[in-house]
């Protein structure tokens, strides 16, 4: 996969940069280390936010304003001519693939396009793609990351290691693996209560079976689930009764039809006792299928435990009257109508906390109301003892009984979601006593039975018997083939068992994974983030240390040693510049083990806390170990300052093959920010156009400027000698003391023979161009006299001040086509053209 | 399998992937009905009902991932 670097920033009419019609432009060398220096209120900021904005796609300094600030407004240039931004980047690749040029502009209604002038398909996806945490690093960073609790810490940490995406993933795989999830949303319980329900259902049946069975045939069958063998056992003892022969000739007990059976007995042998004895047997029959075919207590415990979830989350509500006021400020927040999460759109209050996530946390109390009533309706539905309760009540056998009906009631509670435990309660302590009058009616029953059976003829009583259970049998065996099957809720509660199983092995393999491999790679980093620390505060008696919690994501900054003591916290021991020193380090560690490999860094002022030896030290470790191209792998970097003793360290290595310095100027945020390339041709454009125009009092300034610049243009380009007070002083810096500079060079140079500029150079520089600019102009215009000279005079100054710089270079013809290049000093060139 | 390790010296993608192919040998399956769901549970949301939102559409679409595949067997027989 392709690096890429930025090799150029185009910027107009964003934040402090106006340059309408004459964008700022600033080039980067892809293999060095790019420095930019710019005085406070320079437009520095504003080319850390132009990148922030492309690549990052907003301004979180912008965006975290309260909405009535309005910090969308402030994104283009306040004095911009239309209101407008555009940016534009170029990067480079460290392989053959081409230039990427990415575009965005932004328009005065706030909206945004990106586009990619170069072509390539996905500018968004290019965009995300080069984005990570360790692109755009600043000191508020570094203290954000020192202040920050250990848990966010940890979280900041795992993100630079690029394991947030792992934590991200683990956090996803404990949501879906918990049981009480898994048990809603797959509804997991429910299908084993219904489950269990069938099963119950299918016992008490099969019991009724094998009990008519038996006593019809006073032994039971040798396989009770083999209702076909029964079928026809029972209807062959059946066939042997004369009377019945008619009615079975043909069919079996379950097609025979009992009505005309007990019509043709009572014909036969009528009797008010035998019908009475059909009656209490059909009664026992009835009463016995109402008995309980599941564990009752536990639906009961079950439904008890949801209605105690619901009361739990109804407490933590406030009623439909706030449900609403929640979901329309929600609404509003989620709209672009309000963009401050911590204002109150109501009355505009300061709330020091993000409105939408305490109401997000209001409205989840509603849905955790709504949740837990879907479960009670489940649980209500699969549930038998409420049907047992019903059919016992409104039995016709119990309806003399003394009891008072409560399920209407109860159903009644239930449906207009009032029902409470206590309901739950009174309900099954009414079927403990519905049961206590079902079972001592069956045994009244059975005794009155008996009575009877004692008192008939026996072939009466058997037949009657016979045919009473042949019926019940018909019944249960229809019931028992009624059933829904088992097998598909079977197959359903197996396959989502199946995936609890494989997501709960899914979570715990990979936190334990994800645990070892946050705590191996903090411990492969350690010499490292070690290594740069020591670098940077040259203190050998204090040894920081990164301490992972193992199991959870709290990450402690410790001292390994502080001056020969041990384990102690270096939040609370370090000085803010070695606090600093060690988040920095952290970070550099971060991006040299990143993977892929990071591609740039801009560092905005984060040497601000440090002194100049820990500034000096810094930068040669920056530098040295960390940036292309000392280091192949590192990252290119892009470092932005206003510090004024850094300057002189840039301005060092400035013009080495691996730095690459440039200075901004300008007047932000009205007028233009260039840098010194485009400041000096940015100078001459505007100074033609006011000569040209005859307007000499607005052309002299910027000759000056123009003719300073290129002085020192020339000082800087072919290292002319400077005294020290020279060097850091800038109002040492005029026209006379700059030539004198030169011109003492040059002799220097004569006298030891040295001299590579050509003679005419030399006679021009000296004799024609210097006196003519000075004696003309610069003397003049010191002394406020150079207002008499002409717009064609000033022109030809003009003329002069280029000739005076190309009275220091030569043609150089390196690279095929002829060009004026610096001499690299007053004795060489640069190449051997 | 207790083994199994995330390499620091590869990208998180990669180990990522190199768990999805571990858990395609616990439940082929299974895993296929994850990794073909993942996008309802990506960026998975901080907190909120956002969160339990893009869980459920999650779990219901493995439910019904795990109904076909029951259907499935039922229908090869």
């Amino acid at each position: 996969m392709s690096r890429y670097f930025i090799s150029k920033i185009k910027v107009e009419g964003f934040r402090g940069i106006n340059n309408a019609n004459r964008p700022l432009e600033l080039k980067f060398k892809t293999d060095a280390v790019n420095s930019v220096f710019a005085t406070n209120a320079l437009g520095k900021s504003s080319i850390f936010e132009a990148l922030t904005y492309v690549i990052k796609g907003s301004i979180p300094k912008l965006e975290n304003l309260p909405a009535a600030d309005r910090g969308s407004d402030y994104y283009c240039n306040l004095f911009h001519c239309d209101k407008r931004s555009s940016i534009e980047l170029t990067f480079n690749p460290d392989d053959s693939s081409g230039n990427v040029v990415i575009s965005v502009e932004r328009n005065p209604d706030g909206s945004k396009n990106v586009t990619s002038p170069s072509g390539h398909a996905d500018p968004h996806g290019f965009l995300k793609e080069i984005s990570s945490e360790l692109v755009f690093l600043d000191n508020k960073i570094f203290q954000k990351f020192i202040e920050d609790s250990p848990l966010d810490r940890g979280r900041s940490f795992a993100k630079l290691l690029g394991s947030s995406q792992l934590s991200e993933f683990r956090h996803l795989l404990n949501t879906l693996s918990n049981s009480g999830n898994i048990n809603t949303d797959f509804q997991l319980n429910v299908f084993e209560i219904r489950l269990d329900g069938l099963a119950g259902s299918k016992r008490a049946i099969q019991n009724r079976i094998v009990q008519s069975y038996k006593s019809i045939t006073g032994s039971p069958p040798n396989d009770a689930t083999d209702h076909q063998a029964i079928k026809q056992g029972v209807t062959k003892i059946l066939n042997n009764v004369e009377l019945l022969k008619p009615f079975l000739k043909v069919k079996d007990i379950t097609t025979a039809d009992y009505v005309e059976i007990r019509k043709t007995i009572k014909k036969s042998e009528g009797s008010e006792q035998r019908e009475e004895l059909s009656r209490i047997i059909k009664s026992i029959s009835t009463l016995e299928r109402l008995q309980a075919t599941s564990d009752e207590v536990t639906e009961q415990t079950q439904l008890k435990t949801e209605l105690n979830r619901r009361t739990d989350a109804l407490r933590k509500t406030k009623g439909d009257i706030f449900k609403r006021l929640y979901e329309a400020a929600q609404e509003i927040l989620e709209t672009d109508e309000w963009s401050d999460p911590c204002t109150c759109p109501a009355c505009n209050s300061d709330l020091q906390f993000s409105l939408s996530e305490a109401i997000e946390e209001s409205l989840k109390q509603y849905e955790n109301v709504k949740q837990a009533e879907k479960d009670i309706a489940e649980i209500w539905n699969a549930a038998t003892w409420t049907t047992r309760l019903q059919s016992i009540e409104n039995s016709q056998i119990l309806k003399d009984k003394d009891f008072k009906k409560q399920y209407s009631n109860f159903f009644e509670k239930y449906n207009s979601k009032k029902i409470t435990v206590d309901d739950v309660d009174i309900a099954a302590s009414q079927l403990i006593e519905l049961e206590r009058i079902r079972t001592s009616t069956i045994n009244e029953l059975n005794k009155k039975k008996s009575k009877i059976e004692n008192d008939l003829p026996g072939s009466l009583v058997t037949l009657t018997q016979q045919v009473e259970y042949a019926d019940q049998l018909k019944a249960a065996i229809k019931e028992y083939s009624d059933l829904p099957s088992a097998t598909k809720l079977t197959q359903k509660i197996s396959i989502i068992k199946r995936w609890k199983e494989f997501i709960e092995t899914a979570y715990a393999l990979f936190s334990k994974a994800e645990s070892e491999y946050v705590i191996e790679k903090t411990a492969s980093i350690e010499n490292l983030y070690r290594e740069f620390y020591s670098k940077i505060t040259k203190n050998p008696e204090i040894i920081p240390k990164l301490v992972k919690a193992e199991g959870t994501e709290h990450l402690h900054l410790k001292l390994e040693n502080f001056y020969g003591l041990d384990g102690l916290a270096a939040t609370t021991l370090l000085s803010e510049s070695y606090r600093n020193a060690f988040a920095i380090s952290l970070y550099l560690c971060a991006a040299l083990n990143d993977k892929p490999k990071a591609q740039f860094m801009v560092l905005d002022d984060i040497t601000s806390s440090f002194d100049a030896g820990h500034q000096y030290a810094m930068m040669e470790m920056l530098r040295n170990d960390i940036a292309r191209p000392s280091n192949p792998d590192g990252p290119q970097l892009i470092i932005l300052s206003h510090d004024g003793l850094l300057e002189k360290y840039f301005d060092t290595l400035s013009g080495t093959p691996s730095w690459n310095h440039q200075r901004l100027r300008g007047l932000p945020p009205k007028g233009h920010v260039l840098t010194q390339a485009q400041q000096s041709d940015h100078l001459r454009v505007e100074a033609v156009d006011f000569l040209n125009n005859g307007d000499t009092q607005h052309a002299e300034p910027l000759i000056r400027q123009y003719l300073e610049f290129k002085i020192l243009e020339i000082i800087r380009k072919v290292k002319i000698p400077v005294s020290l007070d020279f060097s850091i002083r800038d109002d040492r810096k005029m026209v006379k003391n700059s030539l004198d500079a030169i011109k003492a060079a040059i002799d220097l140079h004569i006298a030891a023979n040295r001299l590579i500029l050509e003679q005419n150079q030399v006679n021009d520089f000296d004799g024609i161009l210097v006196p003519a600019i000075v004696g003309n102009w610069v003397s003049h215009y010191a002394t406020g006299a150079a207002s008499s000279l002409s717009p064609y005079t000033l022109l030809g100054i003009l003329d002069a001040i280029d000739k005076v710089s190309d009275c220091f270079k030569y043609n150089c013809n390196c690279s095929g086509t002829v060009k004026r290049r610096f001499y690299r000093n007053l004795s060489t060139k640069y190449c051997i053209c | 399998m207790d083994e199994f390790k995330f390499d620091i010296n590869k990208s998180v993608q990669e180990n990522i992937d190199l768990f999805i192919v571990l858990m395609g040998l616990v439940d082929e399956e299974m895993t296929k009905l994850l990794v073909g769901n993942m996008d309802k549970m990506t960026p998975f949301p901080d907190q909120g009902p956002q969160r339990t939102t893009a869980r459920k559409t999650f779990n219901k679409a493995i439910m019904e991932g795990l109904e076909n595949l029951n259907n499935q067997k039922a229908s090869k027989g």
